[in-house]
């Protein structure tokens, strides 16, 4: 709750003429939030990152600097992480210390992976590779890929 | 084991595409750098994500227990490879929880680490119950896939209604043959004074009244009355009960019946139980402590089954109801059937009393919407059911969840002292 508060009020600052869609977004995404963890509905994750992400996008339409981005998507990492943990945990109490803190580093790491990825992606970004239908068509690909991918190691794990 | 797809996976795998294509097709690179974490976690989770290998054993500590009381609860988990993240909880049956030990538990167990966990469950109510099933829930390091399974045996449990305090029971008219605590009416070799009487040939030197025999100048002898035990039969009623929410008159029937039965087979008294409803059952006469458990354990089975068949008294064994033996029903007097059949055992002669588990504070009051005229016509019609057992010379007593079972007894009893003195 508190990261997605702070993922939101980060995006309204730095969004520019668009900060109050910015701040509605990040309003409902943190009132949607709530709401799910309260009730413990994790349909309503997926819904409050969508709108966190939509906000902060709104925040580097106005020119805002995409060096930020990594920070962004950390935040919004964390957001998942910690929504999720919360409503698995719900119900059960842990028997030792040990497993809160295993996962908090869990956390930690993914966050920091995901900011260090970001910066990978940002700098690459920076080159000019040009543009055209086909670096159009091989993003395309790419996405369609990544979720060919998923699908077919989830099918293998099973 | 079976697994699902966690919603995890599900949310992150559309957030990545869906941030990638916007990406694309914006033309913002913000956009799939926002989305990158959301890959980055299956990419890293889904090849490793393995079924865990977990092993578990329960035990139950108890086989039996008293309700209110307390079973422990032992599982060991072993996994061959490390748990990071295992949900365990205690499958409870109704009326059970657990008082000690949260439940569910959050556990990791390492590789080839063993992991013991305990509870303690506590049966609110009587009853069989089987304990011993433990469900386990385990995610992966990341929390992408959920392998749930059900472990350990059930075993059964019985939970024993606790017994009400009782310091006298109701003595039965008649008494049998073989030796037992209660005073006979007959004279016969025995330790309570009777009479006395006139010496006649046969009679044991050791019985002579001296006192009496130097007043009187002849040989005077004293009678006794010998200890003789008794047979009494507990009618139980099960055609219909009336509840609300937990309490009910048959939890209340059940408790008296075997507390009735503990405390004659505590005087050496021979009992027999008869479950009269929609399943009858019945055991003969018998006495001792494994006469008490067969007792008990009838008693667990006993439930309301709802029938709409007659069932009259010959439906029950010959053998379940010796000749004067005491039959002590209880009953909330609801259905016809057990009254007509209770009404039969009195003109056939036995000697019954019936202690009434009053269905009174179960059933709906003007407070809770009913007519008032009903609920009078109700209880003048129970009253006039009292009144006509009365008239039988079968004693009916009230009884209501809270009184003491004692007090109920006594006024058995007393109505027995008075019916015998109008006969004389």
């Amino acid at each position: 709750m508190l990261f997605a508060a702070a993922v939101g009020v980060a995006a309204v600052v730095a969004a520019g003429e668009l900060r109050l869609l910015a701040a509605g977004l990040s309003a409902s995404a943190t009132a949607v939030l709530a709401a799910g963890l309260w009730r413990g509905r994790s349909i309503v994750v997926p819904w409050a990152l969508l709108a966190l992400g939509a906000a902060a996008a709104a925040s580097f339409a106005d020119g805002g600097d995409p060096a930020r981005s990594p920070l962004f998507a950390a935040g919004l990492l964390a957001v998942g992480e910690l929504s999720y943990w919360s409503l698995e945990t719900r119900l059960s109490r842990p028997a030792s210390g040990g497993v809160a803190a295993r996962r908090a580093a869990l956390l930690s790491g993914l966050v920091a992976g995901s900011i260090a990825i970001g910066a990978v992606l940002v700098s690459v970004a920076r080159i000019d590779a040009g543009g055209g239908l086909a670096l159009e068509g091989a993003g395309v690909a790419a996405a369609v890929a990544l979720a060919a991918a998923v699908l077919a190691l989830s099918r293998r794990a099973a | 084991m079976t697994r699902t797809t966690s919603p995890k996976l599900t949310t992150y795998a559309g957030l990545a595409v869906f941030g990638l294509l916007a990406a694309v097709a914006l033309g913002r690179p913000e956009l799939a750098v926002l989305a990158a974490p959301f890959a980055l976690v299956p990419a890293l989770g889904l090849p490793l994500a393995r079924e865990p290998s977990l092993r578990a054993w329960s035990t139950v500590g108890a086989e039996r227990t008293v309700e209110g009381g307390t079973v422990g609860l032992e599982l060991e988990l072993r996994a061959e490879a490390a748990v990071p993240h295992a949900e365990v909880a205690v499958v409870l049956p109704e009326g059970a929880r657990a008082v000690e030990g949260p439940n569910p538990v959050l556990v990791r167990v390492g590789a080839g680490q063993t992991v013991s966990l305990e509870w303690q469950i506590e049966c609110g109510h009587w009853g069989a119950y089987s304990l011993g099933e433990v469900a386990i829930r385990c995610r992966d390091a990341l929390g992408l896939f959920v392998y749930e399974q059900k472990v350990g045996d059930r075993r059964p449990l019985k939970v024993y209604p606790s017994a009400e305090r009782l310091r006298s029971v109701l003595r039965p008219l008649e008494t049998q043959p073989s030796a037992g605590n209660q005073v006979a009416r007959e004279r016969a070799d025995g330790i309570e004074f009777a009479d006395l009487r006139p010496f006649v040939h046969g009679d044991r030197l050791r019985r002579v009244n001296w006192r009496a025999t130097a007043r009187s100048g002849e040989l005077w002898v004293n009678d006794m009355h010998p200890e003789r035990n008794t047979d009494v039969v507990i009618f139980l009623d099960t055609f219909v009960e009336a509840r609300r929410g937990d309490a009910g008159t048959l939890d209340l029937a059940v408790r008296a019946a075997a507390t009735l039965a503990e405390r004659y087979l505590a005087h050496r008294d021979r009992v027999g139980l008869v479950v009269f409803g929609g399943i009858l059952n019945w055991l003969t006469p018998a006495t001792g402590i494994v006469q008490r458990y067969r007792i008990v354990d009838a008693l667990l089975d006993a439930e309301i089954l709802l029938s709409y068949a007659w069932k009259d008294i010959d439906v029950v064994p010959r053998r379940t109801l010796p000749p004067q033996a005491l039959v002590v029903a209880v009953s909330p007097l609801l259905d016809e059937r057990a009254l007509a059949a209770l009404a039969d055992l009195r003109r056939r002669g036995f000697d019954i009393a019936v202690i009434e588990v009053s269905p009174v504070p179960f059933a709906p009051h003007t407070a809770d919407g009913a007519d008032p005229l009903v609920e009078r016509l109700w209880l003048l019609r129970r009253a006039a059911r009292r009144t006509a057992f009365h008239s039988l010379g079968v004693p009916v007593v009230e009884w209501r969840e809270g009184e003491a079972l004692q007090s109920a007894i006594g006024e058995v009893a007393s109505f027995r002292r008075a019916a015998h003195l109008a006969r004389r």
